[in-house]
């Protein structure tokens, strides 16, 4: 498959796609689309936030955005191999099977709509139907979710009600770790006198 | 769908849009919002005013070369249509209130309305730079005026005493040493910086004179201006200020003096850029008054 066909195939045709990332593992490719994505993003962003007369004031000026900018790249790049390599572990321990590198190649390229979100944003703002852009952001997310739960899908050969659980379950766990923080801190704490 | 053709179109959109932002970035001037051409521009005065700005260590100081520099900037954008000048400001040298003065007073020449938006401070040379726009908001508790003019030297003749140090001078003229700290001040010293201070003072009286001519009572000027401040609601009242509002209201007041009907855009002309917090160690000396430093201050 060419670099078009997996583009084309991630917003049209997401499951073969998919399907052949985890399999094949083009990873350098993977990357480099995932970076793409970011900076466009980090552009797109930006320029929103300058549109937006209210907080123009406050936004960090140039050097300072590409200072956050590099540490943003560095910190996401670390962030998608911890999460890959997190799925993966999950899913060796729950269903014993794992593919960390297939699953991140496939994590890198499910961010692909996502960057149609700010565009479509930015350009409701610019025609002053900024809800509409929000809205289109919004479904921007869940596209990202949906392929991101058929990466696991696909990269770890889940069923999809499983592929749901795992998605879920780091989230899950932070929830009721900070649950069970509160509730140990609530226990310990003396009671603020009458 | 051909492949290529969906991919492609993608991708332009993505391009155009980026193109789009790049240039609102690089370019706020030329803005490309449809939400209106016409821009409101800020120009923030924070701190102390002074000749250069200070690091993260010696605090908060109002640079007046870059503030001079934004009015300008003002001044030459045709998009720009108006200005506010936030001014938070107990004040500071009375150069750099001067310089401002004047700067702004050219930009109402091009007929740009400017107003001052008084923040939490706006005192002394803060004040001065406010008679420089067209119309004065003040919040109600603001704290302002403070019209006077002030020398401070301070005489460590006894401590040099006690540490056994012993300055030697060789000057050329009588007075080259005017506010020396290593002696007391003679009469005749005093009396010199005494009429320096009462010259800038009268100027500093005829800069509130003509900034507020019409709007406040010279009598009433000359027994306010002993360098007591008053709060927004106060000023309004002696006629220092025009309003008590907040900074929105002080946009609507420039918009308004523009005659700007369409939605405007706000934009902070002297954004603080990141080197200038950085420049700690050039400016390291800033944090030790140099020897003989006095300044004359509003």
């Amino acid at each position: 498959m060419s670099l078009i066909d997996i583009i084309y195939g991630i917003f049209f045709d997401p499951v073969p796609t998919l399907k052949y990332l985890a399999r094949e593992k083009p990873l350098v490719l993977g990357l480099l689309v995932y970076l793409v994505a970011f900076v466009f993003n980090l552009i797109i962003n930006h320029g929103l936030t300058t549109l937006d007369s209210e907080i123009a004031g406050f936004i960090p000026d140039g050097n300072l955005i590409w200072v956050f900018a590099g540490m943003g790249i560095i910190l996401s790049f670390f962030i998608l191999a911890l999460t890959a390599g997190l799925f993966s572990l999950l899913s060796e321990i729950f269903y014993q099977r794992g593919n960390a590198s297939g699953l991140l190649v496939c994590l890198s390229f499910s961010v692909i709509p996502g960057v149609l979100g700010p565009p479509l944003q930015y350009g409701a703002t610019l025609l002053g139907v900024s809800w509409l852009g929000v809205i289109f952001s919004l479904l921007a997310v869940i596209w990202v979710v949906v392929l991101q739960v058929l990466s696991l899908r696909e990269a770890l050969e889940l069923q999809t009600g499983q592929a749901i659980l795992l998605f879920i379950l780091p989230g899950l766990f932070i929830v009721l770790l900070l649950l069970g923080f509160i509730f140990i801190i609530a226990k310990t704490m003396p009671s603020f006198p009458g | 769908m051909n492949k290529k053709l969906a991919v492609g179109l993608i991708v332009a959109f993505l391009v155009l849009m980026g193109v789009l932002s790049v240039r609102v970035v690089n370019k706020p001037g030329n803005t490309t919002s449809l939400r209106g051409s016409a821009v409101v521009g800020v120009i923030e005065i924070n701190g102390v005013l002074g000749g250069e700005a200070t690091s993260l260590l010696t605090g908060s100081s109002a640079d007046s070369n870059r503030i001079m520099k934004a009015i300008r900037i003002a001044a030459k954008r045709p998009d720009i249509k108006a200005v506010i000048v936030r001014i938070n400001s107990p004040g500071g040298t009375a150069v750099a209130a001067q310089e401002i003065g004047i700067e702004l007073d050219k930009l109402r020449k091009t007929g740009k309305p400017v107003v001052t938006s008084m923040g939490d401070v706006c005192a002394s040379g803060g004040y001065w730079i406010a008679c420089s726009s067209d119309y004065i908001v003040a919040n109600g508790t603001t704290l302002t005026g403070s019209i006077g003019a002030i020398m401070e030297t301070t005489n460590l003749e006894g401590l040099y005493d006690k540490l056994g140090i012993r300055q030697e001078v060789f000057k050329s003229g009588e007075h080259k040493d005017i506010g020396s700290s290593a002696r007391e001040i003679t009469p005749q010293e005093r009396e010199i910086l005494q009429s320096i201070v009462s010259d800038s003072y009268t100027q500093f009286l005829n800069q509130v004179k003509q900034g507020r001519k019409g709007k406040i009572d010279l009598l009433e000027l000359e027994n306010i201006a002993d360098g007591r401040v008053f709060t927004g609601e106060t000023a309004l009242q002696l006629g220092l200020v025009d309003s008590v509002g907040n900074y929105y209201d002080a946009v609507k007041q420039a918009e308004d003096m523009a005659g700007i009907t369409e939605a405007s855009r706000i934009e902070v002309l002297n954004s603080e850029k990141l080197w200038d917090s950085f420049l700690l160690g050039t400016r390291a000396s800033k944090l030790l008054p140099a020897q003989n430093m006095w300044q004359l201050k509003y």
